[in-house]
């Protein structure tokens, strides 16, 4: 991990640091992601869990997603100033959110998962192309919904 | 604005059940009207635990009321020395009273803890309350859980008891008209767990259920149908004042069977006890294995829990004091003791079990390795199959595999299958002549071309396995042996082309698609039922129910990617049908290629279904946690376009 030199200099100068492509954003954003994975991951093992009869290990995955939902608002409270951790689009007001909203599920649905499933249909996973072919389906039904939640938002701006 | 001491509202006890009746009975809906039901009947059961009655008889009137009566010891009626009303009075008009606080009259009780009579009694239209004790009966009515007069001495009784009849409000509940055949199996559950004790229940026949069995009997009555894999184990004890007992068998079922109580309330949702219990199992299956050889202690073999459940009925039962559930309507326990307990007993008993009877370990111990094979073997065959796929061929072992053993009693694992009114749609769609030469392509059993044999001329049938074979001659005019990916026919050699529920399990549709259109002339028509998800926002969800049933499903089609499957190789899609089907899930999950855990996940995936879903898809969780869905089939029609 790296400091930023300049960074360092606006530090001496009594100047306020700016968030902005500092390092800490970086980590801010790597750390997001981190716990973001780790909630999903605690909360599947915690239905595994539940179903092999370990009740206590299904409750301690439950809180433990818990609190790294937590862990992430937190690393979100610091970021929202910056832009969302994903692709540093604006966030902040419900009409704003609603517009990243939009461009994550559009760039998720219409671009990346299409081609993934290409590429699974290519390397002989025909289930998984379908699976994703899936997903890229309901987020563009998502969308659809967010567009229309968007409309809302501006009528009661004005 | 002001905020003083004017603005609280103080509700007094029945009030406040009033005004949130689902706080202390879970729902308004029909769940609460049984739930009302089972918390008189629980009284009386108490009564029956604590040694004092031996009959309980349950009373459905033509009006809609329901009486509950037994013979136990009757509720005081001396006044009570708090509230100097009398004592059965003040159980039915205050929230938190009754013999089950202070000790003494009971050790172990499964009532709601003082909610019970008084919560009963706040949310009907009216009650009648009767109780017989010390050679008197006395009878009290309450409307809507206030007494409409005092407490009446009339006249001499023999014996005691104490009967409650009572009309559900309709003020409260969305519907109060009683599932009778539920309220039965809750009335038979006691029977069984309370050897001696006689439930009766009249409704327009009389029906009694009296056991000396217990619980050995419990499990043998739900194992009716199924196939045992050995006689019954009996296990029970002590484990620091909790006693546990356990009867258990094993059959040739798929699904497990689990039902647990504590103080004779059933825990539908499990808790401590059921996971102590699971792990006992788990543990005492592999520890018998590993010590017997059954399993390779050097390669680190080792069996699921899940997998050793796998065709496991049991019944669980529990008594201990103060246990501890999650939320009122006590679906869950919390106990941590009762887990000690319950995995205690049951790991050292089950192992005397199986060492006393080594050919009954061997059954069962076989059987969860098996469980365990099957599902790395469902995971391979889809693994191999993509890998065939990969390599442009097709690999006959991997659906005869699949397909083989579906054969036996194939009709009775799924309604769809031979479901009437879907079956009739295909053959409505029908646009050949009557002469026509059909073919009936992965025909399966032939139920489809079947359906055609009165409009055309001859339909023929196309299978991989002999035993599928076998069955269509049955149905159809003449059954071919062959693969779908290369049919063994000559160009335009068919009218008409039907195919039902087949395509979303072949990796590459396009050319099973591809030599249905050149097998077909010019003209001819190509009928297609496939069962798809609402649209796009159920189509994750439904993809995950279906993957984890059939670990061969590749295609998760919507309908306008079916439809865009037609088009593609050439067809022209003609005419879309939609049928509704109630299935039964967990008959259709109840087979050899959805493994146990894959059960238990698919039940989860609808108990947990997100809110997006549940607008869009219609499905149905019972009380007991069974769950219909109502599919939606899309038949389509398309013809192959004349030159």
């Amino acid at each position: 991990m790296t400091t930023d030199i300049n960074a360092l200099k606006n530090l001496q100068r009594g100047q306020a640091p700016s968030l902005r492509d500092s390092q800490t954003q970086e980590n801010l954003e790597s750390i997001f992601s981190a716990d973001s994975q780790a909630i999903q991951l605690f909360g599947y093992f915690a239905k595994i869990a539940k179903i092999e009869g370990f009740g206590d290990a299904a409750r301690l995955f439950e809180d433990l997603a818990e609190s790294q939902a937590q862990y992430t608002h937190g690393h979100l409270d610091f970021l929202r100033r910056v832009g969302e951790p994903l692709a540093r689009r604006r966030m902040g007001e419900t009409h704003q959110n609603i517009l990243t909203g939009i461009a994550i599920e559009e760039l998720d649905a219409i671009e990346r998962l299409e081609e993934m499933a290409r590429t699974a249909h290519a390397e002989g996973f025909p289930d998984i192309a379908s699976w994703m072919e899936s997903v890229s389906d309901a987020k563009r039904e998502r969308v659809k919904s967010l567009q229309s939640e968007l409309k809302d938002t501006r009528e009661s701006d004005t | 604005m002001s905020y003083t001491s004017n603005d609280i509202t103080v509700l007094s006890g029945l009030e406040a059940i009033r005004y949130r009746p689902s706080m202390y009975i879970g729902s308004t809906s029909l769940d609460g009207v049984h739930h009302l039901v089972n918390e008189v009947v629980q009284n009386a059961v108490d009564e029956a635990l604590a040694g004092a009655a031996s009959r309980i008889r349950v009373t459905l009137g033509d009006d809609g009321s329901i009486e509950i009566a037994d013979n136990g010891r009757g509720i005081p009626t001396e006044p009570h020395p708090d509230v100097g009303r009398p004592a059965c009075e003040v159980v039915l008009t205050h929230v938190h009273s009754g013999g089950k606080f202070g000790g003494g009259s009971y050790d172990v009780s499964g009532g709601l803890h003082g909610v019970g009579l008084s919560c009963v009694n706040a949310l009907s239209a009216w009650l009648e309350f009767k109780t017989w004790r010390n050679g008197r009966t006395h009878e009290q009515r309450f409307v809507r859980g206030n007494p409409e007069n005092d407490l009446q001495d009339c006249g001499a009784a023999e014996g005691s008891g104490t009967a409650v009849r009572f009309l559900p409000d309709t003020e409260i509940f969305e519907d109060t008209q009683l599932d009778e055949a539920r309220l039965a199996r809750r009335l038979q559950e006691q029977a069984f767990l309370h050897p001696g004790l006689e439930v009766t229940f009249q409704s327009k026949e009389e029906t009694t259920f009296a056991y000396d069995t217990g619980i050995v009997g419990f499990v043998e009555h739900l194992n009716q149908g199924r196939e045992p894999l050995h006689s019954t184990i009996h296990l029970s004890g002590h484990h620091s004042d909790i006693e546990v007992e356990m009867a258990v068998q094993w059959t040739g079922a798929y699904a497990e069977d689990c039902s647990c109580y504590v103080n004779s309330i059933r825990t539908s949702q499990g808790g401590t006890h059921l996971e102590g219990m699971q792990q006992a199992v788990a543990t005492v299956v592999n520890r018998y294995a590993l010590a017997h050889r059954l399993l390779n202690p050097d390669a680190g073999e080792e069996i699921a829990g899940y997998d050793i459940r796998e065709g496991m009925t049991a019944v669980l039962s529990i008594r201990m004091a103060h246990p501890e559930f999650e939320g009122q309507t006590k679906t869950v326990l919390t106990s941590d003791t009762a887990f000690t307990a319950v995995e205690s007993v049951v790991a050292s008993q089950l192992m005397q079990a199986l060492e006393a009877n080594k050919d009954m370990a061997a059954i069962i111990v076989g059987k969860a390795i098996e469980a365990s094979r099957a599902r790395a073997a469902a995971r391979r065959a889809s693994e191999r199959a993509r890998y065939q796929q990969a390599s442009e061929g097709i690999d006959e072992e991997v659906y005869l595999a699949q397909f083989g053993i579906r054969s036996k009693n194939w009709h009775e694992s799924a309604i769809w299958l031979t479901h009437e009114e879907l079956l009739s749609t295909h053959a409505d769609m029908t646009r050949v002549g009557e002469d026509a030469k059909v073919l009936d392509v992965c025909c399966g059993s032939g139920v489809v071309g079947a359906a055609f044999k009165d409009r055309v001329g001859r339909v023929e049938g196309l299978d991989l396995t002999p035993q599928m074979i076998a069955m269509a001659e049955t149905r159809l005019d003449h059954v071919h042996r062959g693969n779908v990916y290369e049919l063994p026919f000559e160009d335009n050699s068919y009218d008409m082309v039907v195919n039902r529920e087949v395509l979303h399990l072949l990796p590459r549709p396009e050319r099973p698609v591809s030599e249905i259109f050149r097998v077909l002339r010019p003209g001819g028509q190509f009928v297609v039922g496939q069962l798809v998800p609402y649209g796009a926002v159920d189509a994750p969800w439904f993809f995950r129910v279906v993957k984890k049933k059939q670990p061969l499903f590749f295609n998760n089609f919507t309908q306008e990617r079916f439809r865009k499957l037609l088009t593609d190789c050439g067809f022209e899609v003609v005419e879309e049908r939609e049928v509704l089907q109630w299935e039964d899930i967990d008959l259709w999950i109840d087979t050899h290629e959805t493994p146990n855990l894959n059960r238990h996940e698919i039940r989860d995936l609808y108990y947990n279904a997100p809110a997006d879903v549940r607008a869009v898809h219609p499905f149905e969780v019972a009380p007991n946690g069974a769950i219909r869905d109502c599919w939606r089939w899309v038949v389509f029609s398309a013809i192959k376009p004349e030159a």
